[in-house]
């Protein structure tokens, strides 16, 4: 049998009562009928039973909820990072109380707006028997017929008591929400976890943003940062030789084999792992190196003057660093030398 | 003996009898912190930036006015009033060193710290820092050059501390009484700073800090600094 | 059944007494009570709706001026951002100023809303019934506007997403100790909580609206208002909601006002290191902002035309509110004032110094707004029915309010332990700029709320005039209110 979907509209209160009496009369259950007004009335104004609900479990989950963070926030994160401020504890009882109290307040909030939502089936995604004119004060009484017979029945009550608007529609026009609303809190929570789970993929790095690190690079000379810059014509050192362009900071000295031997034992320290313990360019480092590193035993590097080795190590050249901040002009004259014979040149007299 | 837990309490001695307000130690905070100079308007507008300044408080009636000059500085608080009110832990408490530490790039910038100390120590950079060439290549590599909207205080100039460390560490034994000096007291001509390890007892604070003349800034309001003054001569306080 | 309802015409249909004496009492009580007066619905939504289409020109010279000085405000913002924080009048004793000030005072205008659609909802206070939505408008406007402020006072705003609690690779959490940290809390669980409160109040005239309207509006107002049709068990669930978030959100309202004074309390900034700040502030805030809201009653009554809504018995309820609340704003700021005199300690007496003496023309100023005029004035109910009077009484306490948070803010700063540090603040053109923009800013956003929002809450109202009635004892005809639930 087709069940009728009817609605009719009355302008005052005390009508409507008796027009509810009498469809219960005609065989109408209370769960199918619906009463629709612009006013909230009480339920017992119409002879109904007040509609049941239930608001504490979601009260109370929220709330739930609210103190777990609190716990997270004021007992968890100080002992995943322990930092020690001024005087208080890891986890100070005053303002652990004021984190506990908004958290727990928030989520209570959002938990009964929550079970506001899903109580009503909120947003309605289907057709619903309604009547513009119930927002101008009129009072709709929506009834489900189960039957044809009984929904003339209801029609002539309807009639009987000037029903200003009177509906009635086939039942199967208006379905049930059911799958359309799973789909949508469904689609609803899955847009929430990926709005909530994106952002972690900048928080942890995977997302690399070029953020403005305005105090990473500085006008500051660092360490190892070259070219090694003159200082200004008039600057008075207080310590080590002045520097000037182009030249290098000492006397060069003599090419002996204890120079030699200094050399080499600094240069395995410094010049080892990119130029090869050899000196042929095929270091560790040097070989990931491109342009390759050149080598220092060839017709190249034999080329070279020694003030032009000299202030190669001291400036840096290209990828290699200035290395004046861990040699001293006489280890930096130590190393020329070194370098001199792997070249093949011959020492100087020991003096 | 040398490792990376051994705790440290550094602390400073003011002399104020022997500091003359010649601000030495001002001029070379500025140079080792790389510390923009600030102009007369900024001055006058009263954003000082210097992390030492010598305040200068007059005594007495005309003819007879006395100047006094207070070297003040971060006292870095045993209990800092600066650390618990900022919301992203870049102020704290460094409890190898005992010293107030400032994380410059986890810094945003909300100023509560600055309003909290009572020493009012702490020096916000309003605008970015501006070096005339060449000074810039004069600036420490070993400090960070702060950019706009950090804060910043003396830091007992931790950078030499660490390399005061490091040093005794690679060479495995323990840091030395008067082998970490900060700018300020390397720079004072009349030995008015003292610096040391107050927990080395053989160190030259730990033996000046039991003197009748020593009292501490603001002791009344429980920050337990770690900076002790010596009364200097001659005072009329109290007459 | 309801006796006096026992004849079957609707609630906007009452019966007049035959009787010419009586029948005139009952006309006098329909001019004085809104409940008193219910007329069609039909038309009175026609009213509101009407109201809400209204974009002449005086409506758009406003926007057009309102968004200039956002664009001021907007400007001035970026400049300050890519200039740095010097460009204020901040110094290094001064670090907080006008910025923090105004992160008070709006978030202080914003509690009356909470106020009168909870607490009077609670109370069961009838005057509320046309006033509330206009006032949980200016809390949330209010409250958007003031979660600005932080992020304009910080120096590297780009990295204040520190502050925030997510998970990160630096496994760095922000500090739960720190004042500003519960202020966080607070203001985004004042701001989720008044959202949901006024959102669920507003679904039936959503509704409404939606029924009586077409094009893109009825678009928008369908998706709104979720499909309410007005059945019993959606009424009462919203109103088991409404419950339950008035409980909740009345001491969150506290807590947040209270939060915010305990930035400064937390310090030991001589002057603000004081255990009243709490309810001095909340206070203040109930004070200011029930004068902010009968502001802008004024305002939509003259400009939307609802003289039917807004009468006498609501400016009169509210100016008693206001009265009552000076009262207690005068109470707090005595204590606060003679226990720092009496106790003669050297810091606040310095501060209190300085406040008769460099601010004195503020501090006098605000001391003439905040006792003297509304005092001096809102005893009678002449005053407090007349229009003009209160708009200029209102201005008056946001004056002194605002004066009274800045000179807290910025004034005391200025003296500290050490007397070499005492610099005086003065305000720059940013700061001014940005104040008064942001002012704009609220404005403009509350100006297109009004033709967005219906807003008068008018089931409310409708509700009243459906549950008031008039009643015979002896020769009179007076209202009586029945329970409905």
């Amino acid at each position: 049998m087709t069940k009728f979907m009817l609605l009719g509209l009355f302008d005052n209160v005390t009508t409507t009562a008796t027009v509810v009496g009498e469809v219960r009369d005609l065989g109408i259950k209370d769960s199918e009928m619906e009463i629709m007004s612009n006013i909230p009335y009480a339920s017992n104004i119409f002879g109904r039973k007040t509609p049941r609900q239930w608001f504490l479990p979601f009260a109370l989950g929220g709330m739930a909820v609210g103190v777990l963070i609190a716990f997270f926030m004021s007992y968890i994160t100080p002992r995943l990072y322990p930092i020690e401020v001024g005087g208080q504890g890891l986890t100070p009882v005053p303002p652990s109380a004021i984190m506990y109290f908004e958290f727990m307040a928030l989520f209570t909030m959002l938990g009964a707006f929550v079970g506001f939502l899903l109580q009503n089936r909120f947003p309605i995604l289907v057709r619903q028997m309604y009547d513009e004119r119930i927002t101008e004060g009129y009072i709709g009484v929506q009834v489900l017929a189960p039957s044809e017979a009984v929904m003339e029945q209801v029609v002539k009550v309807f009639e009987n008591h000037h029903a200003a608007v009177v509906k009635r529609e086939d039942a199967a026009g208006f379905p049930n929400q059911g799958m359309r609303h799973l789909l949508f809190w469904g689609g609803l929570g899955a847009a929430g976890l990926v709005a909530v789970l994106v952002p972690l993929l900048l928080t942890y790095d995977v997302v690399r943003l070029p953020w403005i690190n305005t105090m990473k690079d500085t006008v500051v000379v660092k360490a190892q940062e070259g070219p090694r810059r003159a200082a200004p014509p008039d600057a008075v050192p207080i310590q080590g030789p002045v520097l000037i362009a182009g030249q290098p900071a000492t006397e060069r000295l003599p090419d002996t084999p204890e120079s030699r031997e200094r050399g080499a034992a600094l240069f395995s320290i410094n010049c080892a792992m990119c130029h090869g313990p050899a000196g042929n360019g095929e270091g560790v480092v040097g070989l990931k190196h491109f342009p390759e590193t050149p080598p220092l035993d060839g017709e190249r590097a034999a080329a070279l003057s020694d003030d032009a080795i000299f202030l190669v190590i001291t400036n840096g050249k290209n990828r290699m660093p200035s290395l004046a901040e861990n040699l001293s002009p006489g280890d930096t004259w130590d190393i020329v030398n070194y370098v001199r014979s792997l070249g093949g040149a011959p020492a100087e007299a020991g003096q | 003996m040398a490792d990376n837990t051994t705790e440290h309490k550094w602390t400073m001695i003011v002399d104020l009898d022997k500091c003359t307000g010649c601000q030495a130690c001002v001029v070379a905070c500025s140079a080792e912190n790389n510390i923009p100079t600030p102009s007369e308007d900024e001055i006058l507008r009263g954003r000082g930036n210097q992390w030492i300044r010598i305040e200068r408080y007059w005594e007495g009636e005309y003819p007879n006015v006395k100047a006094r000059f207070l070297p003040v500085f971060c006292q870095q608080c045993g209990n800092a009033p600066c650390e618990p009110v900022c919301p992203v832990y870049a102020s704290y408490h460094s409890e190898q060193e005992n010293l107030n530490v400032q994380v410059y790039n986890r810094c945003v910038g909300t100023r509560y710290c600055g309003n909290n100390c009572p020493y009012r120590v702490r020096i916000f950079n309003y605008f970015a820092p501006h070096f005339d060439e060449p000074l810039e290549q004069q600036l420490n590599p070993d400090v960070t050059v702060r950019g706009p909207g950090v804060m910043e205080k003396c830091t007992f100039c931790i950078q030499r501390i660490r390399r005061g460390r490091e040093t005794a560490n690679a060479e495995n034994r323990p840091l030395e009484d008067g082998e970490v000096v900060p700018a300020c007291v390397q720079a004072c001509p009349a030995d008015a700073l003292v610096f040391g390890d107050k927990y080395d007892e053989n160190s030259r604070v730990a033996q000046m800090v039991p003197n009748e003349r020593q009292f501490k800034l603001l002791e009344h309001m429980g920050t337990e600094p770690a900076v002790y003054y010596l009364k200097g001569g001659e005072t009329h306080v109290g007459e | 059944m309801l006796e006096s309802r026992a004849d079957s015409s609707p609630f906007w249909q009452p019966h007049d007494p035959e009787d010419e004496h009586l029948a005139e009492q009952v006309e006098h009580g329909r001019e004085e009570h809104l409940l008193l007066d219910p007329l069609p619905p039909a038309e009175n939504n026609a009213i509101v709706l009407e109201s809400m289409n209204q974009t002449g020109k005086a409506f758009w010279m406003a926007v057009l001026g309102l968004g200039g000085l956002t664009l001021a405000f907007l400007a001035t913002w970026i400049v300050q951002i890519f200039s740095g924080i010097g460009v204020t009048g901040l110094n290094r004793s001064v670090m907080w100023g006008p910025y923090i000030a105004n992160l008070i005072y709006f978030i202080g205008i914003g509690h009356a809303g909470t106020f009168i659609s909870a607490a009077l909802r609670l109370l069961r206070m009838d005057f509320k019934r046309p006033i509330a939505r206009a006032a949980e408008l200016i809390t949330l406007f209010g409250l958007a506007v003031a979660a600005l402020f932080p992020i304009i006072h910080v120096g590297r705003i780009w990295k204040l997403f520190y502050m925030m609690p997510i998970p990160n690779q630096r496994e760095l959490w922000p500090n739960f100790r720190s004042a500003l940290f519960w202020d966080m809390t607070a203001i985004t669980t004042y701001i989720i909580g008044s959202t949901l409160f006024m959102y669920l109040a507003l679904l039936p005239d959503l509704a409404m609206a939606r029924d009586h309207s077409t094009g893109w509006r009825r678009k928008i107002y369908r998706t709104l208002a979720l499909g309410w049709r007005g059945t019993e068990g959606e009424w009462h669930k919203m109103e088991s909601t409404s419950n339950i978030l008035s409980y909740v959100i009345i001491p969150v309202m506290f807590s947040v006002h209270t939060g915010v004074s305990w930035n400064l309390a937390m310090s030991i900034q001589p002057g603000w290191h004081s255990t009243v700040f709490g309810p001095f502030f909340v206070a203040g805030a109930l004070f200011s902002g029930v004068a902010a809201v009968i502001l802008v009653m004024i305002v939509i009554r003259k400009t939307m035309r609802f003289g039917y809504f807004l009468r006498e018995e609501h400016f009169n309820a509210m100016g008693l509110f206001l009265l009552i609340m000076s009262f207690t704003w005068i109470y707090f700021y005595f204590a606060e004032w003679i226990t720092n005199w009496y106790g003669n300690l050297p810091m606040e007496k310095a501060i209190q110094r300085m406040l008769t003496g460099d601010l004195a023309p503020l501090f006098y100023l605000m001391l003439f707004a905040n006792i003297v005029v509304p005092v001096g004035t809102l005893w009678s109910r002449r005053v407090r029915t007349s229009l003009p009077a209160m708009f200029v009484i209102c201005v008056f306490i946001q004056i002194g309010m605002y004066i009274e948070r800045v000179v807290i803010v910025s004034g005391f700063l200025s003296r500290n332990e050490l007397p070499f540090n005492w610099v005086n603040y003065t305000p720059h053109l940013p700061e001014v700029l940005i104040t008064i923009g942001t002012f704009g800013f609220l404005a403009l956003m509350y100006l297109l709320a009004t033709r967005v929002v219906p807003i008068i809450p008018l089931w409310e109202v409708y509700e009243g005039q459906a549950m008031q009635a008039t009643r015979r004892i002896g020769r009179a005809i007076l209202p009586t209110r029945t329970e409905s639930h």
